[in-house]
């Protein structure tokens, strides 16, 4: 359970729900923010186009 | 559709974000007031409404200024429940309630026009908060100005999550003034909800697109389960990906939203799930409909049919259809039953009781198929979730 606990809060700052990750700031925090943007925005780039709308506006 | 348009970002969020926190005090709510006029008739205008939907902004004029006369005790706080239930049963429920008295296609009254005004389901939640909350003093007036960029501030504004005024109007008049910090986290939020929306949500859709009656009866029974599961996944990823972006938009304003999504899927039973599921719909139908009809301090008979009635409301909110009222009553009946099985066992209705490991990996695995099994009603209409069932348990065609 402290596991799973450890693993959302982890998922929640790279999230962006939480503002400090568990153990607070470290210097490569900074370089895993950028690692992790950059596979966000790879991510996007490859998945888009498929013009799906969101579920839940009037559904 | 909106959240995952260019036009969003480029013409709305971002302009309107600096704007508003370069401005001084007084200019805030103005900004967001008219930010939001304008990304309501420009979204009406090209994606839902048309130029009617667009004309519905007089909605917000009209509540904004019948909202000077809320006050305690007040009836015109009655009046702006009634004009904002109004707007619901018309604009989305004509056609359903008509076509109950006049079936099969012979509906007299059916309005072959009808649209949904952007947001209608959302913005309404909100009048009637405002309204009420006003009605029994449990939060300040504010100004016009204030109360419009309540109601129109756009991140918020299609799909959530409901706002409360008395979140907002604090944060509206002293927003967060870290704008490195928050730029930071809301952009992260906005990308990763954008990643959940194409990435997973989106690709599922492989798999849900199955889900009607053709399909259905060609497919293997052991791939229908399959097909739900990947729906109930979809409709997670989907609807947390919209939230994260609209937390994610409200951050870059310096305006902190409550969150919408707690791990719901992890929850070991039925009453956490919806603790943790759209949330702020909860905690909206727990304060408007579970406590006015007496909610837990009345008989225990009482108790359960206001479960039932609560999740039937939300049911129907959700959409406008037999399969809603029924998905609905599935969750009623699960809560009921949940309820009645703490209370047999003499355990806290709330708490997560003192359960083993595999105590609780039973608890959720039992609530996660209840919850997804559910999802079938809402995906499908009643007579193709017949089939699904027949074909799932028997093999039928």
């Amino acid at each position: 359970m402290k596991t799973l606990d450890e693993a959302k809060k982890w998922l929640e700052w790279f999230g962006g729900v939480r503002d400090r990750p568990p153990g607070g700031d470290h210097p490569w925090h900074f370089w895993a923010r950028g690692v992790w943007w950059g596979i966000l925005a790879i991510l996007i780039a490859c998945f888009c186009g498929q013009t799906s709308r969101f579920l839940y506006i009037d559904f | 559709m909106i959240f995952n348009t260019f036009s969003y970002f480029f013409l709305f969020l971002l302009p309107s974000a600096i704007a508003f926190r370069t401005a001084s005090a007084p200019w805030r709510p103005k900004i967001l007031a008219l930010s939001g006029t304008l990304f309501f008739v420009y979204f009406s205008l090209t994606a839902v409404g048309g130029v009617l939907g667009a004309i519905c902004l007089a909605l917000f004029l009209w509540e904004a200024t019948v909202s000077r006369l809320y006050k305690t005790g007040s009836r015109w706080c009655w009046v702006g429940v009634a004009l904002a239930l109004g707007i619901l049963a018309v604009f989305k429920y004509w056609n359903f309630a008509t076509g109950i008295v006049w079936p099969s296609g012979a509906n007299p009254w059916r309005w072959s026009g009808a649209f949904l005004p952007l947001g209608v389901s959302f913005f309404t939640f909100e009048f009637i908060h405002y309204a009420e909350d006003r009605r029994l003093g449990r939060t300040e007036a504010g100004t016009f100005w204030e109360y419009l960029a309540f109601i129109l501030f756009f991140p918020t504004m299609v799909a959530g999550p409901i706002k409360r005024y008395q979140d907002f109007l604090p944060a509206l008049r002293a927003p967060s003034p870290n704008w490195a910090a928050d730029w930071e986290r809301g952009l992260t939020r906005i990308l990763v909800g954008l990643a959940k929306k194409f990435a997973i949500a989106d690709l599922l859709t492989t798999f849900t697109v199955h889900l009607n009656e053709t399909d259905i009866a060609a497919a293997r029974p052991w791939v229908l389960p399959v097909w739900l599961l990947a729906f109930g996944l979809q409709i997670y990823f989907d609807f947390s990906a919209y939230s994260d972006i609209a937390i994610g938009s409200a951050r870059l304003f310096g305006l902190p939203v409550k969150e919408n999504f707690d791990w719901p899927y992890l929850q070991t039973d039925l009453a956490a799930f919806w603790r943790h599921w759209h949330m702020s719909l909860t905690r909206w139908l727990t304060d408007y409909v579970y406590i006015p009809l007496g909610g837990s301090r009345v008989g225990a008979v009482r108790v359960y049919a206001n479960v039932i009635a609560v999740m039937l409301a939300s049911g129907l909110w959700h959409g406008a259809g037999a399969n809603f009222l029924v998905w609905g009553l599935w969750h009623g009946a699960g809560l009921a039953a949940h309820r009645g099985w703490r209370v047999l066992r003499g355990e806290s209705v709330a708490g997560t009781g003192g359960l083993s490991v595999a105590g609780r990996f039973g608890a959720w695995a039992l609530t996660f198929t209840y919850v997804n099994v559910g999802w079938a009603f809402f995906i499908m209409d009643l007579p193709t979730a017949g089939k699904f069932f027949r074909h799932l348990v028997m093999g039928w065609h």
